[in-house]
């Protein structure tokens, strides 16, 4: 049973990896740029949901008997991800109108640096503004244990959290599949000129990809705040680094590659603190992706495209 | 094919006769002036300079060991490397682990000690540049960049958990030789002695910009530049592409080791959490906002980094670089608008204009109105200003302060040979 609930555990967490890395893998998609930002997008996303929790007078903190089946109580969570995920949104599609659409044309590792600086600002930024200590966040889901054994317990929050972000996914995937934006999205990320000269409105497409990445990135930051409930604003930096290397160990521009690179990440990170050894449990991320860019660059559900002159 | 190729290829270089020039008298004459200028100094800033401009001044050199060396990686070399201060963390730890033990056992006088500590450090850092850097060299641009970045992590983590060095069971024997020094893991590494001075410090200022920038102009210089250039074209062109990029990361990385020995031996102390990714943000700002490419570049933008952060810590300092950071980017953005104001002035201002007026408007109502806030968190905000900096950069002025041009007489000595022809 032991290994069971590090199962579950590894996959809430890799659910929200996977989240992040969604955002990673659409950006770099359309534009082959890594946006060093995109962790502290999920930062404001945990900010956003703290404050309209605040707002809403979801700041009480749930016992274990707290009714589960409060219908208002739920219509307030959910709009607590609605709100978070809309300014997630628009900060993403900010950033990418400001700070990276005027590189477009510039190499690649100037729109890298400027994802530095963006980083930077944001994470500063927030420091000054939200105050650089660690906050108690509010407990939206109640915190019941749906089996509780000795050796196994899986909690609400634990099925919330898997639960919310594989809703998430398949509404992405139908986004990507079924719509016309998606439809777009997968034409700019073949080749951006042809669309272009197809009739897709690239920029358009971009600034939504930034967005839908970013409110998918909101939606991880409201979770893990729940799965564990302290924000900060350096909260973006380590996780967001992971998220990146999901991606890549998925496949960088693979949709389902991140998601099997979040689960494959966190699995991973659960195996090395199991083991007890939880000091390296940053480390291990890092060693995974090295691995993976010697072994194969293209990640795991990647294609990988030949060196052009 | 092969047998023609090394018959073309030049002979070996004779370095007797490269080293007995007519120069030589005169090379050797700069070296005794330049360390009896630097022991003069010392001497002088000992007496005049108080303690705090001195360690700033050290500091600012350390710093431009740093920006020149990152320079030859993510400059000349043109790969981009954000793991430099992994390598000052080995630096710092082999090298106050050396200096330690080496006072324990060794009866020499602390300069020698210190001289072995230093090339120790170098030594180390350059090996873990090269585990590092032959597996991940095989990667470009950004995949490189995150890959560094990891470990940089990597290194710092490993020093967060090691107490004491202590090899396990086939390697035991050596355990007495390498002492019990302790290296206090997370707590940091305390007790490294002062060793570090301002003549120390510039002497291998100096060697280091000059051993970079022979490096940068001798064949291997040029061949890193070619890599820079196209990679494909250069290893088309028969140079070994990764060799060129691993001997780039050994000596950047080796430079790094000895500037994080020389911080360890000025501060006596080094915490693992002092070398993460923001440090090594700082250098790749400073490299950044030098010039990639320009060794004198990233020297000056190096010391006006440190200046910077100390003018930082104060509101008004932070007021005046902010105020200049917009008039700059002002500046920088007038050649876009340049042709829209011409052809109908007023909206073209207006364009030019309204990002600049409006920061500095919202910098102003900062400053007489939120004084109190600002001055809460004059530490992050030190940061938001490095990250706008990047960012207005970057939009404005991607190569840097310098481009790839150098500093040096010949800005001087030019006498604008465009009007006279």
């Amino acid at each position: 049973m032991e290994i069971l609930q590090q199962i579950v555990n590894g996959l809430t967490q890799g659910a929200i990896y996977a989240l992040i890395a969604l955002g990673y893998t659409m950006v770099y998609g359309v534009l082959r740029l890594i946006n060093f930002a995109h962790g502290d997008v999920y930062m404001l996303g945990a900010f956003a949901g703290f404050y309209s929790a605040a707002w809403l007078g979801l700041t009480k903190r749930l016992d274990a008997e707290a009714p589960v089946y409060d219908f208002t109580h739920w219509l307030q969570v959910a709009v607590v991800f609605f709100i978070a995920m809309l300014a997630c949104a628009l900060v993403g599609a900010a950033l990418e109108r400001f700070a990276y659409r005027p590189l477009r044309q510039s190499p690649r590792l100037t729109a890298l640096i400027t994802a530095i600086g963006v980083s930077l600002v944001l994470e500063n930024g927030a420091q000054a503004v939200f105050s650089p200590d660690p906050q108690p966040f509010p407990a939206l889901i109640p915190p019941t244990n749906l089996i509780d054994k000795p050796d196994f317990n899986l909690s609400l929050v634990q099925v919330t959290i898997i639960g919310v972000a594989f809703l998430l996914m398949i509404g992405l995937q139908f986004i990507v599949t079924k719509t016309r934006m998606g439809r777009a999205m997968r034409a700019v990320s073949l080749d951006r000129n042809a669309a272009s000269l197809m009739g897709i409105n690239t920029d358009v497409v971009i600034a939504f990809t930034f967005a839908l990445g970013s409110a998918l990135a909101a939606a991880g930051g409201i979770l893990n705040s729940v799965y564990q409930p302290t924000i900060d604003p350096l909260m973006g930096l380590m996780v967001g680094l992971k998220a990146f290397v999901a991606a890549v160990l998925g496949g960088i521009g693979s949709i389902p590659g991140a998601v099997l690179g979040g689960l494959l990440m966190s699995g991973a990170e659960t195996a090395v603190v199991a083991r007890g050894y939880s000091e390296y449990r940053d480390a291990i991320a890092f060693a995974i992706l090295i691995l993976v860019l010697l072994l194969r660059p293209a990640g795991l559900l990647g294609r990988t495209a030949p060196e052009k002159v | 094919m092969a047998a023609t190729i090394s018959q073309a290829a030049p002979d070996a270089p004779n370095f007797a006769r490269l080293f007995w020039t007519r120069t030589l008298p005169l090379r050797l004459l700069a070296c005794v002036a330049s360390l009896g200028v630097l022991l003069g100094l010392q001497r002088l800033f000992e007496q005049r300079l108080n303690d705090y401009f001195l360690q700033i001044l050290i500091l600012a050199g350390i710093n431009i060991i740093l920006a020149v060396s990152l320079n030859l990686i993510n400059g000349i070399t043109g790969q981009f490397s954000l793991g430099h201060a992994g390598f000052m963390a080995v630096g710092a730890y082999v090298g106050g682990y050396v200096s330690i033990l080496g006072s324990q056992r060794l009866a020499l006088p602390p300069s020698l000690i210190f001289v072995l500590s230093l090339l120790m450090a170098a030594t180390f850092a350059g090996i873990a540049g090269w585990i590092v850097g032959l597996p991940s060299l095989r990667l470009r641009g950004d995949y490189l960049a995150i890959v560094t970045l990891g470990f940089g992590e990597i290194i710092r983590v490993i020093w967060t958990t090691v107490d004491r060095i202590q090899l396990p069971r086939p390697f035991d024997g050596l355990n007495s030789i390498l002492g019990s020094v302790q290296l206090g893991a997370a707590r940091g590494f305390k007790d490294i002695p002062l060793w570090t001075n301002f003549a120390w410090t510039f002497a291998l200022v100096i060697l280091c910009v000059l051993s970079i920038r022979n490096l940068a102009e001798s064949s291997l210089g040029r061949s890193m530049r070619a890599v820079r250039e196209d990679e494909v074209a250069a290893e088309a062109a028969g140079i070994n592409t990764t060799q060129v990029k691993v001997l780039a990361f050994v000596v950047s990385s080796m430079w790094a080791g000895i500037a994080g020995a020389l911080g360890a031996h000025l501060i006596q102390y080094a915490n693992p959490n002092t070398f993460n990714f923001m440090k090594s943000v700082e250098i790749v700002v400073m490299v950044v906002l030098g010039g990639l490419g320009s060794i004198t570049g990233c020297a000056i933008t190096a010391v006006l980094l440190k200046v910077l952060e100390e003018v930082l810590r104060t509101i008004s300092g932070a007021f005046g670089v902010g105020l200049g950071v917009v008039f700059f980017a002002a500046v920088l953005s007038l050649p876009r608008h340049r042709a829209a104001i011409a052809q109908n002035a007023l909206p073209g201002v207006t364009r030019w204009l309204f990002w600049p007026l409006l920061s500095g408007a919202a910098l102003i109502f900062l400053f007489f109105f939120r004084r109190d806030w600002l001055e809460a968190n004059v530490s992050s905000l030190r940061f938001v200003i490095y990250g706008l900096i990047l960012i207005v950069l970057m939009l404005l002025r991607p190569q840097g302060l310098m481009g790839r041009a150098e500093f040096g007489w010949h800005l001087f000595r030019r006498r604008a040979p465009q009007e006279t022809s």
